[in-house]
């Protein structure tokens, strides 16, 4: 990674713990500055693993309202802000998928995939591209068994079940692909 | 158990674990900070898929009224 790029990680860093620490104080205009960065990102993965806009956008509210309640849950020494919330937007994205009513919701509701929105289609940093590209490269299998997982929700037994492959190779799969993402990450990151 | 753990810890990135095993896993990343090191650049390679849209307003709106009746 160049200078700059390590630079701006670290101010990044920086940023996100005086940001949470802000929050924890009780300023609420913190809070409104980290939904005015990461809101919009958070609402595309919810919206990507629920295909429902009004589900997705209750994801955006619970994941906020969670860092309210309890901001020292987030710590800058383990990853940025970004990557908290996010991964916080995924569980809880994953777990209303899981829910029966969700799934009923996801097949009457919406049967088609959505498209991607003009918005989804901008990667606007160094790092996104990256690891987009990554996952490009990505061997179609490895690529598919992250995605599904991912980004439709299912443990891994399901997506041997939907690829009718075996529980191994599905495994094999993803541990694969995702230790080739985090290798490109590192690689862009340090 | 912990060798268990770091076998899976890239299916636990992804979300692809059974739900009551991310839970077992959300508590032991709780106190073990070796494997939170491992799984840290996992999560933020995944997350780094998700694309930087606007933020929607209307949400913000909706929390603004949760905070108000907070307060």
């Amino acid at each position: 990674m160049s200078f700059a790029v390590q630079a701006a990680e670290n101010t990044e860093r920086s940023e996100d713990g005086a940001l949470a620490a802000r929050i924890a104080s009780g300023e609420r205009g913190a809070l409104e500055e980290a939904f005015q960065l990461y809101g919009g990102a958070i609402k595309a993965m919810a919206s990507r693993v629920l295909r429902n806009d009004t589900l997705a956008e209750d994801t955006v509210q619970d994941v906020f309202l969670a860092l309210w309640n309890a901001p020292e849950k987030y710590d800058p020494a383990r990853g940025s802000l970004r990557t908290f919330l996010i991964t916080l937007a995924h569980r809880r994205a994953v777990d209303a998928v899981r829910s029966e009513q969700s799934r009923f919701n996801r097949e009457e509701r919406v049967p088609e995939d959505v498209p991607p929105s003009i918005d989804d289609e901008v990667w606007s940093r160094t790092v996104s591209e990256s690891v987009r590209a990554a996952v490009e490269r990505l061997a179609d299998g490895e690529r598919e068994a992250i995605e599904l997982a991912y980004f439709g929700g299912l443990t891994y037994i399901q997506v041997a079940e939907r690829l009718g492959l075996p529980e191994g190779t599905v495994k094999s799969r993803i541990r694969s692909g995702m230790r080739k993402l985090s290798n490109t990450l590192a690689e862009v990151t340090s | 158990m912990n060798q268990d753990i770091h076998a899976d810890l890239e299916l636990y990135a992804a979300g692809a674990l059974p739900p009551e095993e991310m839970v077992r896993y959300d508590r032991h990343l709780e106190t073990c900070g070796v494997c939170a090191a491992r799984v840290g650049p996992a999560l933020a390679a995944v997350a780094n898929l998700v694309p930087d849209t606007p933020a929607p307003t209307d949400v913000w709106v909706r929390i603004g009224h949760v905070l108000d009746g907070l307060a």
